[in-house]
């Protein structure tokens, strides 16, 4: 896929900095830093250490997390020294399918596939303007047909087209 | 020799049953399809037919996704053909001299080109396929855990160092991964580690939760509202042969001399670069192409249609894409993260890739070498007589396709264990993974990480009980030496790299 240029990003405060520095590996870095230091502190707090012979369930994972902690500093290090493209994040379209997603889990087990297939189509054409009423519509039942033809039937996965337990 | 044909026989006793025929078909036809749609690639594909294979049993289900995986190949040339924008990766190559082609009026012939060039690489890697693997399973068989410890860590970080922009970043993805792969019971002493509680993390992180999130949503909303633009260069190529159609595919006598030498050369390259860790169908098709340039009598044909550009890396990427399985099946190693995905299926299906593989399901990879074949015949037949199909499939607008693979998505994750946690899961790292993009980590090492994680720290543990505690039992054994040598000489490289490297490189491949 070719990336066209971000039309229509947002582009948080502190653009300056963020161009001096490679702001997105600082910031992974030291994300994987704080998740590297919790892994191991949490394995090392709750499982057994053992001994390099016969290691416990707490070993690898406390060396798996300093490791991913170290990597995470090299790299944030590293990110400080050059710089870097600003990160630009574009709210629509996460937005849109993050919430058709969570529309189908919420919905799913309450209403049924085809209700939640419905909502699912509908919230995620949110992402795009303008917004194509009869062509969602016609979209949504289209795949609801065919995810209970292809699933349910196709492959007998045993799970309810409608139901009502809200 | 007797016993290979007699296994070739078994293999197509089994590939030709009506039901794998059909699962191949579904394979290589998807496969066809997203390779020919921009913005969704065979990774993203996999992921969503992963469970599926959960309903099949374990020989169709590797022949299918086997079938995606190469026929993405041969649909990846048609859009960088037709379009001047790669279906896959493997194929922004074949853009270079491919779409100059089109614009002469010959996007006949180029298709005509890389299907042919598609088929020999294919034949070549299939056939060696054959052959070295068995042969490499014999091998693997005298392998102590020592040994598997190292060439795991070995293929982890070539895979993650090798071909991508920032090394040291790959490097740390794949550790994350690790962490990932150890949620779960511990298969040892039975402890739950980092389930919380929670009862659907007694088993582990779901692979299609997380290879989905990872890939398919992310991909998503990464996509949603930047592939529009495509539509529109769409016109330019309209298609002149739907009166004269095979004579439109002629190259004519002196190009059908050129197709033969650069399939037979990109097939050597991508065979070899195929079956090494970390190195892929990418890397092979742009190696292929530097050299037909080189050996080449006027090389400024190149970059106006040269039909050589075109065949040696569609050769390649093809070649490398079969000859990736033989590490993948005979010793467990994936060289890239499809093969990873691979890798998760068969294991989902209790069957551990490894050496005993050839010897205890032999009917699963010679099955499986047998529908090589089949399969690709099935894609000549798909890539030229019916390209019509294809050609159509470019015009479908990205705001209808979008939504269409969220659903199968969702539905997909529900329905391994009809659990919303699960695609509560695949949400999350969605989330993960878009913020990844954005921070320009890649996700692909992650997903190697957690396949391979859990089996590396089972193999370390017995490596080092066996060793009575010395770590340096490493570095004594010669074979797990040797991979722990060029290990570290990756990991310098990788450093090395990352120190001189003034700007982030950007790394933009559909996945």
């Amino acid at each position: 896929m070719e990336a066209v240029d971000d039309e229509g990003g947002v582009e948080p405060r502190g653009g300056a900095l963020m161009r001096r520095i490679d702001f997105g590996d600082v910031v992974g870095g030291l994300l994987l830093v704080a998740f590297g230091l919790w892994f191991a502190a949490y394995a090392l707090e709750h499982y057994v250490y053992g001994t390099a012979r016969r290691m416990g369930p707490g070993y690898f994972p406390a060396w798996i997390g300093f490791l991913v902690a170290g990597l995470g500093g090299v790299i944030a290090l590293f990110g400080l020294l050059r710089t870097g493209d600003p990160i630009c994040i574009r709210l629509r379209p996460l937005l849109a399918v993050i919430a058709a997603t969570s529309v189908f889990a919420l919905t799913v087990e309450r209403f049924g596939v085809v209700p939640a297939v419905v909502a699912l189509v509908f919230t995620a054409a949110l992402g795009e303007s303008p917004y194509r009423l009869v062509r969602t519509m016609l979209l949504a039942v289209g795949l609801a047909v065919l995810a209970v033809v292809l699933f349910g039937w196709g492959l007998g996965i045993p799970f309810q087209p409608f139901r009502w337990t809200p | 020799m007797s016993d290979l044909l007699a296994n070739l026989a078994m293999g197509f006793s089994v590939a030709f049953s009506l039901k794998t025929l059909f699962w191949c078909f579904v394979g290589v036809f998807m496969g066809t399809f997203i390779g020919v749609l921009p913005g969704i690639g065979p990774l993203a594909t996999i992921s969503m037919l992963l469970p599926v294979t959960f309903h099949l049993d374990a020989t169709s289900a590797i022949i299918m996704l086997a079938g995606i995986y190469y026929g993405a190949n041969y649909g990846g040339s048609t859009a960088s053909i037709l379009l001047n924008l790669p279906g896959t990766p493997s194929s922004a190559v074949t853009c270079l001299d491919g779409y100059p082609m089109a614009k002469q009026g010959r996007a006949g012939v180029a298709l005509m080109a890389t299907t042919l060039a598609s088929f020999i690489g294919s034949s070549i890697g299939i056939l060696l396929f054959t052959g070295f693997a068995p042969a490499l399973a014999e091998i693997g068989l005298k392998f102590g855990p020592a040994e598997y410890f190292a060439m795991m860590l070995l293929g982890l970080v070539a895979a993650s160092t090798v071909a991508t922009g920032a090394p040291i970043k790959g490097v740390a993805m794949v550790v994350v991964g690790i962490a990932l792969g150890l949620v779960g019971t511990d298969v040892q002493t039975g402890q739950q580690r980092f389930t919380f509680g929670l009862l659907p993390l007694a088993d582990g992180i779901n692979l299609v939760s997380l290879a989905m999130g990872l890939f398919g949503i992310a991909e998503v909303i990464n996509s949603v509202g930047r592939v529009v633009q495509q539509q529109s260069t769409y016109r330019s190529s309209v298609l002149p042969w739907k009166r004269d159609f095979w004579r439109a595919m002629d190259p004519g006598r002196e190009d059908w001399r050129r197709i033969p030498g650069a399939s037979v050369r990109g097939s050597a390259i991508g065979s070899f670069f195929g079956a090494l860790p970390g190195t892929g169908p990418t890397i092979s098709a742009f190696l292929s192409y530097a050299l037909e340039k080189k050996i080449a009598r006027e090389p400024k044909r190149f970059g106006q249609g040269a039909i050589e550009g075109i065949s040696s890396p569609e050769a390649a990427n093809n070649a490398a894409a079969q000859t990736a399985f033989i590490p993948t099946l005979t010793l467990g190693i994936p060289g890239d993260v499809v093969m990873a995905l691979m890798l998760g299926a068969l294991i989902i299906q209790g069957i551990q890739p490894g050496p005993r593989l050839v010897s205890e399901h032999p009917e699963l990879f010679w099955g499986l070498a047998a529908s090589f074949w089949i399969g690709n015949v099935m894609l000549v037949i798909l890539n030229l007589p019916l390209i019509g199909i294809w050609v159509a499939i470019l015009r479908i607008p990205y705001s209808i396709l979008y939504p269409s693979i969220l659903v199968f998505l969702v539905i997909g994750v529900y329905s391994v264990n009809n659990s919303v946690f699960d695609v509560a899961t695949c949400i999350l790292f969605g989330l993960v993974g878009y913020a990844m993009t954005l921070m320009r980590f890649e996700p692909a090492p992650l997903l190697l990480g957690f396949v391979l994680g859990p089996l590396m720290e089972e193999h370390l543990r017995r490596a080092m009980l066996l060793a009575r505690g010395d770590p340096m039992v490493f570095l004594r054994r010669p074979i797990s030496a040797t991979f722990v040598t060029i290990t570290a000489a990756l990991l310098l490289l990788a450093l090395w790299s990352s120190l001189r490297a003034k700007r982030a490189e950007g790394f933009s491949a559909p996945i």
